[in-house]
C-alpha cells in the first residue's frame, strides 16, 4: 500500500492552482502530472478554498451539499466503473491507495466540480 | 530607533520598486536589483522595506545575514503575464521550505478593477495557502492598495504573537 | 525511557586529571567509559569500541584544524553520534566556530563533573526524544488526528485486517479503541465504554494517535459491523464540525456570565448544562462531563455562547488549572526534604504552568543554552531552514498597521 503524505503540495502548485481557479480553468487538467499524494491535497486544498469562498459568499446559508450533490453519486460511479467494492470505499483519497487509476478519476471530477462552484461564487458575489 | 524590516521580491521588472515606493511614499535607494524605502511611524519606530528582483537567482542574497531580523516578506508577480508567475514559482518553494516567517504573495495588477472577485474574498485577511502564507491581490501603483498588503503581513505577526 | 546503562562513552584528553575524575562520575552514572590521552590511538579503535557518545579536550586556537573531529564526521557509523569538545579557551569566537564545526556541546575547563553528568544525560535524552519523533516504531505508528481522524484510522486498520488498539489524547483526555481482525470490537474513555465511548471518541478531529499492532483479550461488545459504524461517524463528525464551526476553539475556556442570574430565555436543559459549571471550564471538559449527548452539548454550549450567557475566558486555563498552577508554583517555591522531582513531573506532565515573571528571567538566563543546543538538532536535518525572531512587540506591530491603513 503506498503511503500517502499529507502537506506535500508544493507552495507554487497551490499557487498555480489558485491562477486557474480566479482564471475559470478547470483545473483538472493541471493535475494530470502530479504524483498521487500531491492529487490528493489538491482535492483538499481545492476543497478548503471553496468552502471560503463558499461562506463568504452565501455566508450561513451556505451548505456543503450543494455543491456535493453536483458530484457523480458514489453508486452511480461505481456502476460507470465497475467497481465490486463496498460503498464506503469510494472515496477517491482513500481508494487511490488501491486503485489509482480510479481514485485519480474521481478526485479530478470532484476537482472539476468544485472549479466551478469556485467561479460561481467569484463571479455571482459582487 | 526601533526598526520593523520586510523583504519584497518580485521576478524582474518595475513591480518591486512601484510596490515600495507606495507604501513608504519615498524610495530610498534604487539599482538595477534591489531597492529600498523607509516609512517613519513615530519618533521612535520606522518600517524599512527591501526590494530584490530574482530570476530564480536566488543564491545571490545572503539570506542569513537578512532572514533573522525580518517580519515577513511579500513576493509579487503580475497578474496578467503567466511567465511572471512561472519566474516567481522556484522562489515560492525555495521561501516555503526554508523561510519560516509570515508570506505574502501578491497577483499585482494594474488597477482593482481588473482584480477577478471582490474585496471581500481577499482584503480582510488574504487568501490563506499555508500556515503563515496568504495571497492576495493589490495595485502596486496604489499606496491604499500597497499597504493593506503589509497591513495583511503584520495581522498574520499579530495572530503569533 | 531508554535505559543508558550500556552506552559507552569515548574521552580524549591528555590531562589525566580531568580523565579521571570524569571517568568515575560517568561510571557510577550508568555509563561505560573508556578513556585515551593520544587521539591518534582512539582513532585506531575507534571503529571497533563504537562509541554512543564521544567527549575530547580539543585545541580551539586560530590554528587549530580539528582533524579529530574531522576524522570521526568520516566515519559514517560515528558521523551521528553526539561529540562535547572541552577546552580551556573561552573565546565566545571559539565557542561560535566549535558550533558551526557541528559539534554537539561546549564544555569550558575547569568544569564540575557533575555539570559534564547533566549535559551527557541531557544530551542523550534529546537524541531519545528527536528519534522518537519519527514516531514509527516496529509496533505501530502515531501521528496528528488533523492529518488522519479516528474514522480513517478504523478503516487503515480494516484494510490491513490486523488488531490493534487505538489510543487517542487531545488535551488531558485519553480514551482506545480495539479492533480485532479489522473490526472494531470495543472502545474505552473516561468512564465511558462500547458504544458510548465509540460515540465519543469517533469525532475527535484533534490530538494524537497511537496505532499499536497488538493482541488483546477482551470480549466483542460493539457489534455494528464497521461500515455502520464509519457512516454513522461521519454523520456526527458533520453535525459536530457545524456547531464547533461558531465557537471558539474546543480548547478555550467559557465562563458563565451574571446574565445567567436573571434566568431569561434559558431552556431547561441550557439550566441542567450551567448547573453542572463551575467556574470557567475548557469547552471540551463541558461537553464530557454534561449528562447530554456530545452533540447536544455541544449546541447548547453554542445556544449559551450566542446568547452571551457564556463567554471566553481571558486565560487560557481554566479555574482548576489556574488552582493546580498556583499549588504548582508553591511546590517550587517550599524547601524540598528529599526528591520531591517525580511529583513535579506528574504535575507537569497534566497541567500546564502559568508563566511568571521570575520564571521568565530564569529562562533568558538559559535560553543561549538552550538555542545553541537547538541549533545543533536542527544541524541534522538536511537543509539548512531560517527561523524567524520577531524583534518588535505587539504594540509596537499594532502602530505599524495603524499607521498602515
Amino acid at each position: 500500500m503506498k503511503d500517502i503524505k499529507n502537506g506535500s503540495l508544493k507552495l507554487s502548485s497551490k499557487v498555480h492552482l489558485l491562477y486557474h481557479l480566479f482564471h475559470g480553468d478547470k483545473v483538472s487538467s493541471m493535475i494530470d502530472n502530479l504524483e498521487t499524494n500531491e492529487i490528493v491535497d489538491v482535492q483538499k486544498f481545492v476543497w478548503e478554498k471553496t468552502v471560503e469562498f463558499g461562506l463568504v459568499s452565501r455566508g450561513k446559508h451556505f451548505d456543503r451539499k450543494e455543491i456535493t450533490r453536483k458530484m457523480t453519486p458514489t453508486p452511480i460511479f461505481q456502476k460507470q466503473n465497475g467497481c465490486t467494492q463496498p460503498a464506503y470505499h469510494c472515496k477517491g483519497t482513500e481508494c487511490i491507495e488501491i486503485h489509482e487509476e480510479c481514485g485519480r478519476k474521481k478526485i479530478k471530477e470532484h476537482v472539476d466540480v468544485m472549479s466551478e462552484s469556485i467561479w460561481d461564487y467569484i463571479n455571482k458575489y459582487v | 530607533m526601533r526598526i520593523g524590516e520586510l523583504l519584497v521580491v518580485s521576478p524582474p521588472g518595475k513591480l518591486c520598486e512601484q510596490f515600495i515606493a507606495s507604501v513608504c511614499d519615498v524610495l530610498e535607494q534604487k539599482n538595477d536589483e534591489t531597492c529600498y524605502g523607509r516609512m517613519p511611524v513615530n519618533d521612535e519606530l520606522a518600517v524599512h522595506i527591501y526590494g530584490v528582483q530574482l530570476n530564480g537567482n536566488i543564491d545571490a542574497v545572503s539570506w542569513d545575514l537578512i532572514s533573522p531580523k525580518l517580519l515577513g516578506y511579500i513576493l509579487l508577480f503580475d497578474w496578467d503575464d503567466a511567465d511572471s508567475l512561472e519566474k516567481l514559482s522556484p522562489t515560492l518553494d525555495i521561501f516555503s521550505a526554508q523561510f519560516h516567517a509570515p508570506l505574502m504573495i501578491v497577483g499585482c495588477v494594474k488597477n482593482t478593477t481588473k482584480i477577478p472577485m471582490s474585496p471581500d474574498f481577499y482584503e480582510v485577511a488574504g487568501i490563506p495557502i499555508e500556515k503563515e502564507t496568504r495571497f492576495s491581490f493589490c495595485t502596486a501603483t496604489d499606496p491604499i492598495s500597497a499597504r493593506k498588503i503589509v497591513a495583511t503581513l503584520i495581522d498574520i505577526l499579530l495572530e503569533k504573537v | 525511557m531508554k535505559s543508558h546503562e550500556k552506552d559507552k562513552i569515548l574521552i580524549i584528553d591528555e590531562d589525566s586529571n580531568y580523565i579521571g575524575g570524569l571517568r568515575k562520575s560517568l561510571n557510577q552514572a550508568g555509563y561505560d567509559v573508556l578513556s585515551f590521552d593520544d587521539p591518534h590511538k582512539a582513532l585506531e579503535i575507534i571503529q571497533d569500541i563504537h562509541p554512543q557518545m564521544i567527549i575530547a579536550d580539543v585545541d580551539l586556537t586560530e590554528n587549530a584544524d580539528y582533524s579529530f573531529f574531522k576524522h570521526v564526521q568520516t566515519i559514517p557509523e560515528l558521523k551521528n553520534i553526539p561529540f562535547i569538545v572541552m577546552s580551556n579557551q573561552k573565546r565566545v569566537d571559539d565557542r561560535i566556530r566549535t558550533i558551526e564545526l557541528g559539534v554537539d556541546d561546549f564544555i569550558s575547563k575547569p568544569f564540575y563533573v557533575e555539570e559534564v553528568v547533566a549535559r551527557v544525560e541531557n544530551l542523550f535524552k534529546e537524541i531519545e526524544e528527536l528519534q522518537n519523533h519519527e514516531e514509527y516504531s516496529t509496533n505501530g505508528f502515531g501521528g496528528n488526528l488533523g492529518e488522519k481522524n479516528v474514522i480513517e484510522l478504523i478503516k487503515t486498520l480494516e484494510s490491513e485486517k490486523k488488531n490493534a488498539i487505538i489510543h487517542l489524547k487531545q488535551g488531558q483526555f485519553e480514551g482506545s479503541i480495539f479492533v480485532y481482525q479489522g473490526n472494531v470490537h470495543d472502545a474505552v474513555f473516561e468512564d465511558f465504554e462500547a458504544d458510548e465511548a465509540l460515540t465519543k471518541l469517533i469525532v475527535w478531529t484533534e490530538g494524537r494517535y497511537f496505532i499499536e499492532y497488538t493482541d488483546f483479550n477482551r470480549p466483542k461488545v460493539i457489534v455494528q459491523p464497521n461500515e455502520l459504524i464509519i457512516e454513522f461517524g461521519r454523520e456526527r463528525i458533520e453535525q459536530w464540525d457545524k456547531i464547533k464551526y461558531n465557537l471558539p476553539p474546543l480548547t478555550s475556556a467559557l465562563y458563565i456570565t451574571e446574565l445567567t442570574s436573571t434566568k431569561n430565555n434559558i431552556s431547561d436543559d441550557e439550566r441542567k448544562l450551567i448547573s453542572t459549571l463551575n467556574g470557567s471550564k475548557i469547552i471540551y471538559e463541558m461537553v464530557v462531563q454534561s449528562p447530554f449527548d456530545d452533540i447536544k452539548a455541544l449546541e447548547l454550549i453554542f445556544k449559551l455562547y450566542e446568547k452571551g450567557y457564556l463567554k471566553e475566558s481571558d486565560s487560557p486555563f481554566s479555574d482548576e488549572k489556574k488552582k493546580v498552577a498556583s499549588l504548582f508554583k508553591e511546590k517550587v517555591n517550599t524547601p524540598k526534604n528529599g526528591d520531591t522531582s517525580h511529583l513535579l513531573h506528574n504535575l507537569l506532565q497534566n497541567n500546564p504552568q502559568e508563566p511568571s515573571d521570575q520564571d521568565e528571567d530564569r529562562r533568558q538566563d538559559d535560553r543561549r543554552q538552550t538555542d545553541d543546543r537547538r541549533k545543533m538538532s536542527d544541524r541534522r536535518r538536511t537543509h539548512r531552514i531560517f527561523n524567524q525572531k520577531l524583534f518588535l512587540n505587539k504594540t509596537e506591530l499594532m502602530m505599524i498597521r495603524e499607521k498602515l491603513l
